[in-house]
């Protein structure tokens, strides 16, 4: 079900309207209803899989909450029994009943974890196995067809992802780790958990959820606030201006230049490319976070904050900071913080330093760790080369950024440069913007293209007029690129505005009411006049995710 | 008991010349990142003689000092 159609609008609505008439304890229930609803609108077959999902994790994380519970209980009597025996002075040695009461606590937690990890590692497989059949199959069985010289899989043979499968199984494993970590208690009732792995604003495109904040919400029933409604509305507001008047403006010339590079061959051409890629992915995909969250927001859900204004970032880790910030600490939590606490990691770690010193010993885990999160955040985005490349490129530059801190530090501070000089704070958001950018080359073309095009923007580059003109030729008339350009100066000064600290919708509701309705107005009827025509409209980027 | 000076002064081993309260917000003013928390829990598993597990090392443990004394606690009741 698109965002932008009357049917969305109308179950936006009628949710609403049920939702908030209903008593507090229900609310959650008219939240599934409308989840499953918008799930199955496209066809009930791949919402299969997501109960496969939920069944297989509800089952795992209620085993291992059980169990852990009895234990406890075990535990809790194997030491009174041994305080008592030590209290009542049955002329046993003192102190000898607690350390076998530490023995036998010890044992008991031992073979209760071994038994943890077997059920762990039993929903991990079944549910990564399913992601990464459904996912990467069809590139993996073409690759390899490839080999053998036939053609790859089309048509029946391609596999339809169901809608969010990343977001939502990334978020099961996520619970499922917390459970297993003893970090939050099992959801009993496996509706509660559906609704958590399906609540739909998120379900498209994320943030990823994480349960021990987005379940007190979901289950809560808070009352109704007409300013979550406003926030809500308005926030929608801002992420349709985005999506509509810059991000499916820009990719008429991005989808134009990508599909034959060569046919264009023209270093300053790629580069304005580039640079419409990078305008054209934030507006896009934070435009739909931005809808997501405005819809959650009307019924009194808050969603964790997704990107942050990446662009003034001052360094690649600082990029990682703001853009997909709920991917970005997920890898982080579960699997960058694992990796680099593991045996072997840590073992390279000790065997480095002995041959090479602390920092050395320091520096090449988080080298290695750092390369193998970004390789996975590459294929989490696609089983292809050119994201492979991508995610090392970021791995190896945050790589570089950690190792050159040091002496970053001592020069800045020999020449007395304060992080917060702002001519230093703009050089380095300019640096991390070129190093973003020479990235995202990568990201959106085939590894052969990425090459070819920055082959061409350092050895045939030109701003001549006559050259310029031809950027006219790549599907967009001159009236389209003033609205763009009008439309990024509009979304820069926002984001300036909001990088200083300002919270906008905050300021915009103590403004006067003229001048608020005002406001309101020039964005409505802006998006309204800037936006493309309904032919235009594509979906989202990460809706196929 | 964990000694929050003692933490505050890992803290410092790590980032040298950085000057924290109890309170004071480490993750969301920069002053810790990924890898300065990883260092910090192998520091902190030596100091204490706590098993600090991967899954433990979540932003929201690491935000203050404080939160990290009340980690270390939590860590030691948990199973």
């Amino acid at each position: 079900m698109s965002f932008f159609t009357p049917v969305f609008l109308i179950f936006i609505l009628a949710g609403l309207i049920v939702y908030h008439l209903v008593p507090a304890g229900y609310k959650w229930c008219i939240l599934l209803g409308l989840s499953m609803f918008y799930y199955c609108y496209g066809g009930i077959a791949p919402v299969v899989f997501l109960l496969i999902t939920c069944l297989t994790v509800w089952l795992a994380t209620c085993l291992i909450d059980s169990d852990r519970q009895k234990v406890k209980q075990q535990i809790m009597t194997v030491k009174k029994q041994a305080s008592e025996t030590v209290t009542a002075g049955d002329g046993t040695v003192p102190g000898a009943d607690t350390q076998a009461a530490k023995v036998d606590t010890s044992v008991i937690k031992s073979r209760a974890k071994k038994r943890y990890r077997l059920i762990l590692i039993s929903v991990l497989i079944i549910n990564i196995g399913i992601l990464a059949y459904l996912k990467y199959f069809t590139a993996i069985a073409g690759f390899f067809m490839s080999l053998a010289g036939s053609e790859g899989l089309t048509g029946a043979g391609s596999l339809i992802l169901p809608l969010g499968i990343s977001f939502y199984t990334f978020s099961a494993i996520g619970y499922t780790l917390d459970v297993y970590g003893g970090y939050v208690r099992a959801e009993r009732n496996p509706l509660k958990l559906l609704l958590f792995l399906s609540f739909f604003p998120q379900i498209v495109q994320g943030p990823i959820a994480r349960y021990n904040k987005l379940s007190p919400q979901l289950f809560a029933g808070k009352k109704f606030d007409i300013r979550d409604l406003e926030n809500g509305a308005v926030l929608i507001l801002w992420g349709m201006f985005k999506k509509l008047v810059i991000a499916d403006r820009a990719i008429t010339v991005i989808e134009t230049v990508f599909a034959d590079p060569a046919s264009i061959g023209r270093g300053e051409v790629f580069v304005f490319n580039i640079l419409l890629y990078s305008a054209w992915q934030y507006a896009d995909f934070s435009g739909g976070i931005d809808m997501v969250t405005g819809v959650a927001q009307m019924f009194g859900i808050g969603l964790d904050e997704n990107f942050k204004r990446p662009y003034f970032a001052t360094s690649i880790s600082d990029f990682w900071r703001r853009w997909h910030i709920s991917l970005g600490n997920w890898m982080r939590d579960y699997v960058f913080f694992p990796l680099s606490m593991s045996r072997p990691v840590t073992a390279i770690g000790r065997r480095a330093s002995k041959r090479m010193g602390e920092k050395a010993g320091r520096m090449i885990p988080v080298v290695i760790c750092s390369v193998l999160t970004f390789v996975l955040v590459g294929i989490w985005h696609g089983p292809y080369m050119h994201y492979v490349i991508w995610g090392l490129y970021n791995g190896i530059i945050i790589s570089i950024e950690r190792a050159l801190e040091p002496s970053s530090l001592k020069f800045r501070q020999k020449h007395g440069i304060e992080d917060s000089n702002r001519l230093y704070r703009v050089f380095t958001i300019v640096r991390t913007f070129i190093l973003v950018n020479l990235g995202w080359f990568f990201d959106g073309a085939a590894a052969s293209d990425a090459v070819y095009m920055l082959k061409k923007v350092f050895t045939d580059f030109s701003l001549s007029a006559d050259r310029l003109r031809f950027i006219l030729s790549l599907g967009l008339e001159k009236t389209d690129y003033y609205k763009l350009l009008f439309a990024i100066i509009i979304l820069f000064t926002v984001s300036l505005i909001q990088e200083n600290g300002i919270r906008i919708r905050e300021s915009l509701w103590k403004l006067k009411l003229p001048l608020r309705w005002g406001i309101l107005y020039a964005l409505i009827f802006g998006t309204m006049i800037l936006a493309v025509s309904q032919g235009g409209l594509s979906g989202f980027a990460y809706a196929q995710f | 008991m964990f000694d929050i000076q003692k933490i505050i002064s890992i803290i410092g081993e790590i980032k040298p010349g950085i000057d924290i309260s109890p309170d004071d917000e480490l993750i969301e003013k920069g002053i810790l990142e990924s890898m300065d928390i990883m260092m910090l829990a192998a520091k902190l598993n030596e100091e204490f003689d706590v098993t600090i597990s991967p899954l433990d090392l979540k932003e929201e443990n690491f935000r203050s000092a404080a939160a990290i004394v009340s980690m270390l606690e939590e860590i030691e009741d948990r199973f």
